[in-house]
């Protein structure tokens, strides 16, 4: 097949790597790093309230807003015999909970699992809402219009307008205000003159309730601002007046009606609390995002059980450590014993961390090195002896195990992990080579696995490696296709420089 | 370093990821690797066309028949041993006599007929065959050396090995034992790499691990100048190699016998490439030129003049 060919698969094959990488990075902000953390709330919306007897029931339950600066993750509801509908009105969404027939007290969940999004993104209304006025009449009527002009004149837009409003129904000092707002006004009556006098200046307003998103907190109470309309929603603070609201107000409903409505029952309570968590961006990631393409979510290995997630973790590091194999052979020159067994002790070395697990292979080797050479005076047949070998493979790595213990080592448990049978077959390709070419290559080539090993392990370790594979395992590709193009590598191996110095001249 | 791969390339030294992407891979079909790899199928093959190959005195395919090995023995005193699908030379044993169920290597050591027999199974249970396969072990004659080499040689057997790239003998080189590799012409093993003028058949340059060399480091005589005799034979045979395998790169590996002339030992689909330091020199010049010239090399006779013209050392 000709060159090109290879040529042309590989480029494929890294395009399809980095498009898609790129795509789950830049467009869907899939983490490139493992300690990204993200903020994620769980609401709980406790309703309790003892049923009329013989009654139908009917429960109505804002749900919180979706909108740009937060995206629902998770939604739960517990109530048991009770009908679920979703419906949406002008103050937000409903869900509506129903039951012919209930006795005693009931206790309705409503769970919701939130998290704030990093970028909000605007969303501009074309249309302006429908405007609901009430007509204003005698004092009130001039109170406002006075109240409207003085503001007019001293600000130059929307914005400027309420805020300033805002900053006088604050500062009650004027004496149309003063009657405005009677006596030690709250702040839903402040809101409400505010949406008064805006609404007179033909201005569409909405009061918002929601509840400001803390850490964890119980019987949350809800909070308040306001919603003017210009061109775009925009949202102002009641209490300091300025535009735009902390980030961590979640909108729940509009109106200051209750959050939740209870037919058929008698002293219905509602409790809200949150509690506050910090969740990898890897585990997010498994919430199925609404802003996530399906696609996306369905393939991906989030979806796998934990379980098996573990299994994929150690199973995408393989390919790196084969493409550092390759690139020991075939660029390098390191002569190694089996092709992928510096792959495999790699792996062991992951239990037994480093220093042990160099350690304790070299000290099974040496002592089985000796033991084979033993066997080699009785003559056995070659599968026997093999057997023989990986038996006293086993028996030493017990006898390790059980010293280790007793000198309460702990690492030394853990080398039941070596892969018992590759390091038989190292054994015996190695006393081969010891006797047919002698001990310096033997050495040499048992250094130069263990050396691989090393590598491989400290490559296969690196942690930021093991997220960016599992989080995007397309970079499987990318190997994949430099494995391909290292298949064509014909340019010196580096050890081959020295070997045939003579010829440079 | 880039100065070092600027100047191999320069001097077209082959290094191995290229031959084998280059030239085994492509000029080597795989499925006829089996008819090198397995010395025995090399014997049967090279016969039918007439290329002399050392007698085939006996086989051993089965651990039943090793019990027999003894009493056919007892007719010979001088025998080799050797796995059929052995690389490097692993597992090759020679015998030069018998006393007493103790059979004399050619080292002067001797071996037990346990051991004997021990070795035998080991090579048919694979120890020495790619990737551990069940192998045949092969009884059959020792070379009578020519008395050629006997100043420049130490025990065991110099052989002949020429690389044939499209059935033109490219490069060729003699690889003497030394006390060091135990009587084994293998360059790993501490054997000289003698360079050979294909023009000619005359001995070149010697390297000995690495280090080029004017003496046999045994024997203190000098190994260049030295003519081969038989050249074009052995250039023939070697060229004739090409048709009977099919195998576009090959490694010949010839041995001289004192009254039967060159014998063919076995052909390597996988030829090393110590033979450029040997030769001081690389091969892919030459190997590019064959490529070119290929579609007017027909006839054995017009492969080996082309080598003769094009390949000698005062060309």
């Amino acid at each position: 097949m000709p060159k090109r060919h290879l040529y042309w698969l590989v480029a494929f094959l890294s395009l399809l790597s980095i498009g898609i990488f790129a795509y789950k990075a830049l467009v869907y902000h899939y983490p490139l790093t493992p300690d990204v953390t993200v903020k994620r709330w769980n609401i709980e919306n406790k309703i309790s309230f003892i049923a009329d007897k013989g009654q139908a029931i009917k429960v109505v339950l804002y749900m919180p807003h979706q909108d740009s600066r937060f995206t629902v993750l998770d939604e739960g509801f517990v109530a048991k015999g009770y009908g679920i509908s979703q419906k949406s009105t002008q103050y937000g969404e409903q869900i509506v909970w129903s039951t012919r027939k209930a006795n005693g007290l009931q206790t309705l969940y409503y769970r919701v699992m939130i998290k704030a999004n990093e970028i909000a993104q605007t969303h501009n209304l074309k249309e302006p809402p429908r405007r609901i006025r009430k007509k204003l009449e005698g004092a009130t009527l001039v109170a406002v219009e006075t109240v409207l002009e003085q503001i007019y004149q001293i600000s130059a837009d929307v914005e400027t307008q309420v805020s300033e409003l805002l900053k006088r129904i604050n500062q009650a000092q004027d004496e149309n205000m003063l009657f405005l707002l009677g006596k030690r006004p709250s702040l839903i009556k402040k809101l409400q003159v505010a949406q008064q006098v805006l609404e007179q200046g033909k201005m569409a307003t909405r009061i918002v309730q929601g509840v400001q998103l803390g850490n964890n907190q119980r019987l949350v109470k809800p909070v308040y601002w306001l919603e003017v309309f210009d061109q775009d929603w925009l949202t102002f603070n009641p209490v300091s007046g300025h535009q735009a609201i902390p980030d961590n107000y979640l909108a729940w409903r509009y109106g200051i009606g209750a959050l939740a409505n209870v037919k058929g029952g008698q002293a219905p309570t509602v409790e809200t609390s949150i509690t506050l968590d910090e969740a990898d961006v890897v585990s997010m990631l498994a919430w199925r995002d609404k802003t996530q393409p399906s696609l996306l979510y369905d393939f991906s290995l989030l979806n796998l059980p934990l379980t098996n997630q573990a299994v994929f973790k150690t199973l995408l590091m393989i390919p790196i450590g084969t493409l550092l194999l390759v690139l020991m052979r075939n660029v390098i020159g390191i002569k190694i014993f089996g092709t992928f067994m510096p792959i495999l002790i790699a792996l062991a070395f992951r239990e037994t961390e480093l220093l042990w697990g160099i350690l304790l292979f070299t000290l099974i080797v040496a002592l089985g090195l000796s033991i084979r050479f033993y066997l080699e005076q009785l003559k056995l047949l070659l599968v026997p002896r093999l057997a023989s070998v990986l038996i006293i493979v086993i028996l030493l790595i017990i006898a390790l195990s059980i010293l280790t213990h007793q000198l309460n080592l702990q690492h030394g448990l853990s080398m039941s992990l070596f892969p018992i049978v590759i390091i038989t077959m190292t054994i015996e390709r190695m006393s081969i080579v010891w006797e047919e070419h002698g001990h310096i290559e033997a050495l040499q080539q048992g250094f130069g696995s263990l050396l691989v090993s090393i590598m491989a392990y400290l490559i296969m370790n690196i942690s930021l490696l093991q997220h960016l594979f599992f989080v995007f395992p397309e970079l499987l590709l990318l190997c994949l296709a430099s494995t391909l193009l290292l298949g064509r590598y014909t340019g010196y191996r580096l050890l081959e420089l020295s070997r045939f110095r003579r010829l440079t001249t | 370093m880039w100065r070092t791969i600027k100047q191999l390339g320069t001097n077209g030294v082959l290094g191995i990821n290229k031959r084998n992407a280059d030239y085994t891979l492509r000029y080597n079909p795989r499925r006829l690797y089996p008819l090198v790899d397995d010395k025995l199928r090399t014997k049967q093959l090279a016969k039918t066309v007439g290329i002399p190959v050392p007698e085939l005195y006996h086989v051993i395919e089965f651990y039943g028949q090793i019990k027999a090995v003894p009493t056919f023995l007892t007719d010979y005193q001088d025998f080799v041993i050797k796995p059929a699908k052995g690389s490097h030379g692993d597992g090759i044993l020679v015998f030069s006599g018998q006393r007493k169920q103790k059979y004399r290597k050619i080292s002067g050591t001797f071996l037990t007929q346990e051991e004997l027999l021990y070795h035998i199974s080991n090579i048919i249970s694979g120890v020495y065959s790619l990737g551990g396969q069940s192998d045949k072990a092969m009884i059959e004659y020792r070379i009578e050396f020519d008395p050629i080499f006997a100043d420049i040689s130490y025990l065991g057997a110099p052989d002949i090995r020429i690389i044939v790239f499209l059935g033109v003998p490219v490069m060729a080189m003699v690889r003497l034992p030394t006390r060091v590799s135990d009587g084994k012409a293998n360059l790993h093993q501490g054997a000289i790499g003698v360079g050979l003028d294909i023009a000619s058949g005359k001995t070149l340059s010697a390297v000995w691990y690495n280090e080029i060399i004017e003496e046999h480091p045994d024997t203190g005589n000098p190994v260049a100048g030295l003519q081969l005799p038989n050249w074009n034979r052995l250039l023939e045979l070697a060229a004739q190699c090409y048709e009977l395998t099919g195998l576009g790169y090959l490694g010949v590996d010839f041995v001289l016998d004192k009254e039967k002339g060159p014998m063919l030992l076995e052909i390597n689909a996988r030829p090393g490439l110590n033979i450029q330091i040997a030769n001081h020199d690389g091969l892919l010049k030459r190997l590019s030129l064959v490529e070119q010239q290929q579609a007017n090399l027909h006839t054995k006779a017009e492969r080996c003049f082309f080598a003769k013209t094009h390949f000698g050392v005062s060309s």
